[in-house]
């Protein structure tokens, strides 16, 4: 091998040297700007069954399979604009679609971001905590001397969950509330007096 | 051969096109279908069809419903016949983004995987559709070229260790990032669920970007870019199928003609078959088995005692159709909890929001929702074309609202000095309420809490249907890193062409 070739084979081990480096260097960066922008602004309600927080983000591939098999197609996705660690994730809308407790999404869950779930009404009660509804007193027509109560026939764990006072007025037990959000989605009121506070960003 | 190829492209594209078709179908078919609910009328025309397709095409089964929950998703992760099938890149970015491994995603990665180790990167060649689309797309600049133009469009060569650099990139930003990062810049990932998304009523969005993206660069600088230089997947699958069983090997008692390296020329990710039999690189596209004017190349096993292997491979074969038959004949396990409320009606007209504002003030939390009456029977409407803001203001400590005055002032970001600006009592359930025509603009509202200590709290309102930067800044940035690529390619080091001699 002449010594011209031999710079050249230099020259070349440089270059992918220097590749190497700067896509390292360029990788870092992007990943420091994805966490740094991890913290999210509003906290969703995710799926029954989904893990907490950035447990959630790193175990979601984004497989999009628990939207596809829901059957009551309440299963959104967050778009890019939320961010990489938030997009394509899914989440409910409650005020749209709520969640009808069907558990298929845990099962079909790939990688149990969704843990899986028996689709049986006494482990779901105890197991899945979406969220915990709450009563906006102020907005609620029953606390305004207006008989409503359609949130508790909207409850698929009444009188448990949810339990009708006096002058129909909606009492959340917030123990036994799984956070379904199908109270929200049955309120008349515009905009709703019954709310889910999805289940707290922090693990447990 | 290249028949059979062309029907397995096509076949995958249709089976991944049809398989949302189906989910939601399925859904729909339990909401109109037989025994239930939900009022057809106040389905749109979309949801209609496919409801109709899906009762003509699977009506006919015992349980029509759960047939749909056996096939979902896409490349990424598939489940056929109740089996579900993920990517080795997925099962990687997983592994990393939480330092895990999770044993029923590495089952699913594993039928990839071992198709990898006998065969290569055969799903490059046979079913991804990047690839099918790629093909076309150099057959179209080959016509250009050719018929069109008639002159020759630049040939940058990305090297091929360039894939490198990318699967380096992608573990370094899944593991610090703990976001596994592969499916979002896969194009054939990009492509299925911008599919997804719009049969569920979304939009297309960055993964068809990136693809027109890929093709425009492909048609006029660096033919077949992405999966000669760049592709992970590819990558991981070649190096899988490095000691394969099956690929392209040259005929026992045929010979080259002098000079013509005719495989060289055509091959798509810039192999030299003849002299290179085991690449990571081929993909088994079958151009130089087509094109070789003495039919010197071959596809098929790659040993020596071909029989020996072929016994290994058919028993293989065997093994995964039992899988595939045993996964089929589960029984769909999950059933509707009976006795659930529902409601006649999917889309909860008019409670949607359009959107919702937030902000907070200790201790008050201000929620700021609009309503457009898009999906109202608009003769039904008072004001049709009004959209509607309702403010509740609730203290957060002791979950009462506030009741008293609020001020409203709409100040346009454009710089104009029209500002509007409101005083308000609460209506009967504590919500402000009130009419305002506004102009497609973005605003700064500023709310002014008016009784006991004064607060004010700024929310910025958009109302101006503006571009989607996010999505554009993603294509521009998406754009330099494949030029850096190309221009780190300048020297392009073509491999020593030697033809093949007796």
């Amino acid at each position: 091998m002449s010594s011209k070739d031999h710079n050249a084979e230099n020259g070349v081990k440089r270059r992918e040297a220097i590749a190497i480096a700067a896509t390292a260097l360029g990788s870092l960066i992007a990943a420091a700007m994805v966490r740094s922008e991890a913290a999210p602004k509003k906290a969703v309600l995710r799926p029954p069954g989904a893990l907490l927080g950035s447990d959630f983000s790193a175990a979601c591939i984004r497989c999009f399979q628990c939207g596809s098999v829901c059957p009551s197609q309440c299963i959104q996705f967050r778009s890019l604009s939320d961010g990489l660690t938030e997009a394509y994730t899914p989440y409910i809308e409650p005020r749209e679609i709520a969640c009808i407790l069907c558990m298929k999404c845990t099962e079909i869950c790939p990688t149990d971001a969704l843990t899986p779930i028996t689709n049986d009404p006494e482990v779901i009660a105890t197991e899945v905590k979406m969220g915990t509804a709450w009563v906006n007193e102020g907005l609620c027509y029953s606390f305004n001397d207006r008989i409503c109560g359609v949130c508790y026939y909207a409850c698929p764990y009444p009188d448990e969950a949810l339990r009708l006072g006096e002058g129909a007025r909606p009492y959340i037990n917030e123990d036994a509330c799984v956070g379904c959000g199908n109270c929200e989605r049955a309120c008349i009121h515009l905009p709703q007096a019954v709310r889910i506070e999805p289940a707290s960003e922090v693990p447990s | 051969m290249n028949i059979m190829r062309r029907l397995c492209q096509w076949g995958a594209i249709a089976i991944i096109l049809l398989l949302p078709l189906i989910s939601r179908g399925g859904a729909l078919y339990q909401a109109f279908g037989p025994g239930a609910t939900h009022v057809k009328s106040l389905a749109t025309p979309w949801e209609y069809f496919l409801y109709k397709s899906y009762a003509f095409s699977f009506g006919r089964f015992d349980d029509p419903v759960a047939l749909s929950d056996q096939f979902n998703g896409g490349y990424w992760s598939i489940t056929l016949f109740g089996v579900t099938i993920s990517d080795p890149l997925a099962l990687l970015g997983h592994a990393l983004a939480g330092l895990t491994i999770h044993w029923p995603l590495l089952v699913g990665a594993l039928m990839p995987i071992i198709i990898a180790v006998l065969m290569g990167r055969v799903f490059c060649g046979w079913i991804c559709p990047v690839n099918t689309i790629l093909e076309l797309n150099a057959k179209f600049r080959r016509w250009l070229e050719r018929k069109l133009i008639h002159i020759r469009l630049p040939t940058a060569l990305a090297p091929l260790q360039s894939r490198y650099l990318v699967l380096l990139a992608g573990i370094i930003i899944s593991t610090i990032a703990g976001v596994g990062i592969f499916g979002f810049i896969l194009p054939y990932v990009g492509l299925v669920r911008d599919w997804h998304l719009v049969v569920y009523g979304g939009a297309f969005g960055f993964g068809v970007l990136f693809m027109v993206v890929l093709m425009a660069i492909e048609l006029v600088a660096a033919p077949r870019l992405w999966c000669r230089s760049l592709c992970p997947t590819g990558l991981v699958l070649g190096l899988l199928g490095r000691k394969r069983l099956f690929g392209i090997k040259p005929h026992p008692s045929r010979d080259c003609l002098q000079g013509c390296h005719l495989c060289a020329k055509v091959c798509p990710v810039g192999v030299d078959p003849i002299n290179q039999l085991k690449t990571e690189e081929c993909m088994m596209c079958n151009a130089c088995v087509t094109q070789c004017p003495s039919d010197v190349i071959t596809l098929g096993l790659t040993t020596g005692q071909a029989k020996r292997h072929s016994h290994s491979v058919t028993a293989l074969s065997i093994a995964f159709a039992l899988v595939f038959l045993a996964g089929s004949s589960f029984e769909a396990k999950s059933h509707h909890i009976k006795g659930l409320p529902h409601y006649g009606y999917l889309e909860n007209y008019p409670q949607t929001p359009t959107f919702e504002l937030q902000a907070t003030i200790a201790p008050y939390d201000i929620i700021v929702v609009t309503y457009l009456l898009e999906g109202l029977d608009k003769s039904l409407a008072a004001t049709p074309d009004d959209a509607m803001s309702y403010v509740t203001i609730t203290n957060k400590e002791t979950r009462k609202p506030y009741t008293g005055r609020l001020e409203i002032e709409f100040q346009p970001k454009n710089g104009s000095s029209a500002t509007t600006r409101f005083f308000l009592e609460p209506l009967e359930e504590t919500v402000y309420r009130s009419r305002v025509t506004l102009s497609a603009n973005s605003y700064d509202m500023t709310l002014r809490i008016l009784d006991e200590p004064q607060r004010q709290v700024t929310i910025h309102l958009d109302l101006s249907p503006g571009l989607n930067w996010w999505l554009i800044a993603s294509a521009l940035a998406a754009i330099g890193a494949l030029s850096t690529v190309i221009l780190l390619g300048v020297n392009r080091r073509h491999r020593p062409a030697r033809p093949r001699t007796q």
